[in-house]
């Protein structure tokens, strides 16, 4: 059993980012982390390994050599190998060129089971998992807040979708997306850390086609700012919660 | 149906079309007006007289897509892929729910045009450039994009980031067999909805939140009882749900969901940048909390520095007394 997962390598959410290039790019602290729901998928599939020895953990990242980081984070979680797909300068806004490149890799990297996050909590955009899926012909389960595996054929899943939850079974080759719950990453051990320190990701070079997307970036901007805050003052809590209803009632009417 | 013509994936949940796809509905109007196209429904068999109702009189044509059984994803995208080289609309609108962010990536890599999530705000210039904004890094930023002019534009809107509207047009409804879809193997076991009256974070209009300060989960029943009261869905800071005081599913955040109601109130939340990120598109925040340097407060409209289980009883009684 061979699990891909698909990690990428985003802003911390404390780094300092700011509009540069007068609107064209954004500038970041070099501070970043492993996506958060990546992580997710990385412990799934270590925890996975756990229980079952024959199992093989690949972590695959597509970028320039920050996602190093990411990569060096999967490992220290207990990955046994890294392949760092290089290139894609502006990818991170760009799913389907990040798709396209990550199965043309995963291809080449062989897998039963891939998995990654649901969405990346940089661009927010959720695509690449089926994307992905779709690229290579198999099935995606999305979603998935819960992974049973037995060690046979077929995989069952559970999808938090909001408003109903679904139980799904389905069998390999297939792809999941991780949502909060499937798994909560672990705290990298000391051993684990200097594993992902001394890690040596294998590269692998994918012809890219940037600059062949249906749309152009035009600009970042800020949202809009708001305005100062108005603190509700009164004698007792009775009397700030009646003027709380009043302002939302009658200055407001949104209630 | 010529090139400005304008497709909006309509969704149905308990076999009622759902608020965002009145959203998409909306918006799709506005763009089919400026280009002078049709405006095309598309939703699954059975349509009940209500599911045209719910139209809101916005849609030129319905195209009903009958097959057996339910449209997974698979087959919606086989289905929607088979139309659009027919038809070659100028764009494919859809509310950006988790069911149309199952089978949209699909779809886009079939026909080959990326798609845009998350969208929250959508201008045509000169009559035919379209530019859209989304936010990114959690709404720290915002990105505008321009569509080049090949193929159909694939959008997922944002839910509650486009106001609904209503037209007096009466649509024809023309039948498509849904098609199939590749066998893929996904089989569903059980689903399980959730109790009747319940609100979807993204798409309730008030979001009452709790966090850390509510004190313990007991506490969550008096913010259960302020959402019944507004008619708005509870959610949960990430402390309280790795704590299993609430579940995954209410979560608002970078961890979890992003919401964007016309009215945000926290209660107890300090304000991580966690949780910002989350519900900072909100149009109105009001934040309690006894701390009066909580962060909470730098991103909220209104303020009060208090206990909130000294708050939120009487906010209760206050609007129980006003009803």
């Amino acid at each position: 059993m061979h699990i891909a997962v698909l990690v990428k390598t985003v802003p911390d959410s404390e780094a300092r980012m700011e509009i540069s290039d007068g609107g064209r790019g954004l500038r970041v602290d070099e501070k970043w982390e492993l996506n958060y729901f990546d992580a997710i998928a990385v412990e799934k599939a270590v925890q996975m390994k756990e229980a079952f020895p024959q199992v093989k953990v690949t972590a695959i990242a597509y970028g320039p050599s920050y996602v190093l980081e990411g990569l060096r984070k999967a490992v220290a979680m207990g990955a046994d190998e890294a392949v760092h797909v290089e290139g894609g300068e502006s990818s991170w806004l760009y799913p389907l060129r990040a798709a396209r490149v990550l199965s043309q890799a995963l291809r080449d990297v062989g897998f039963h089971l891939i998995l990654c996050g649901r969405k990346a909590t940089d661009d927010d955009s959720g695509q690449v998992g089926p994307m992905v899926a779709e690229f290579l012909g198999i099935p995606h389960v999305s979603w998935a807040s819960s992974l049973e595996w037995d060690g046979g054929d077929s995989l069952v899943a559970v999808r938090d979708l909001g408003d109903h939850k679904e139980k799904v079974r389905f069998s390999l080759p297939a792809l999941v997306t991780a949502h909060k719950g499937l798994a909560e990453p672990r705290v990298p051990t000391i051993q684990g850390t200097m594993r992902g320190m001394r890690m040596q990701a294998r590269k692998l070079q994918v012809a890219e086609e940037p600059g062949t997307e249906n749309w152009k970036l035009l600009r970042f901007c800020e949202p809009r700012r708001r305005p100062q805050i108005r603190l509700i003052e009164g004698d007792d809590p009775g009397a700030k919660a009646r003027e709380l209803v009043r302002i939302l009632r009658e200055e407001m009417s949104l209630l | 149906m010529g090139k400005g013509s304008i497709w909006v994936w309509v969704e149905k949940s308990d076999g009622k079309v759902r608020q965002a796809s009145q959203e998409a509905l909306s918006q799709g109007r506005s763009l089919a007006d400026e280009l002078g196209g049709p405006l095309v429904a598309i939703m699954a068999s059975p349509l009940s007289k209500g599911n045209l109702e719910d139209l809101c009189g916005l849609a030129d044509r319905v195209i009903a897509l009958e097959g057996e059984g339910e449209a997974g994803p698979f087959s919606v995208v086989e289905t929607l892929e088979e139309l659009i080289r027919k038809d070659s609309p100028w764009a494919l609108l859809a509310p950006g729910t988790p069911s149309t962010m199952d089978w949209m990536p699909r779809l886009s890599v079939r026909i080959g045009v990326d798609m845009v999530s998350d969208v929250v705000g959508m201008e045509l210039l000169d009559g035919w450039r379209l530019t859209v904004k989304r936010p990114v890094h959690g709404g720290r930023f915002l990105v505008e994009m321009e569509s080049k002019e090949e193929g159909p534009r694939l959008l997922a809107l944002r839910p509650r980031a486009f106001a609904r509207k209503t037209g007096s047009r009466n649509p024809t409804v023309d039948r498509f067999p849904m098609q199939a879809g590749r066998p893929l193997g996904v089989q569903v076991l059980e689903r399980a909805q959730r109790e009747k009256g319940f609100v979807d974070l993204s798409e309730a209009r008030i979001v009452v939140s709790g966090g850390r300060g509510m004190g313990g989960p007991e506490a969550f029943s008096l913010l259960e009882e302020l959402a019944s009261l507004l008619g708005g869905a509870v959610g949960a800071s990430r402390s309280v749900v790795d704590s299993g005081w609430r579940p995954a599913s209410e979560q608002v955040g970078k961890s979890g969901r992003s919401v964007s109601p016309d009215l945000y109130m926290a209660f107890g939340i300090s304000g991580a940048i966690h949780h910002i990120m989350g519900m900072d598109s909100s149009k109105v925040v009001v934040a309690v909390n006894k701390d009066p340097n909580a962060l909470i407060f730098q991103h909220a409209d209104l303020g009060i520095v208090d206990d909130v289980n000294h708050i939120l009883p009487a906010l209760v009684e206050e609007l129980k007394r006003r009803s």
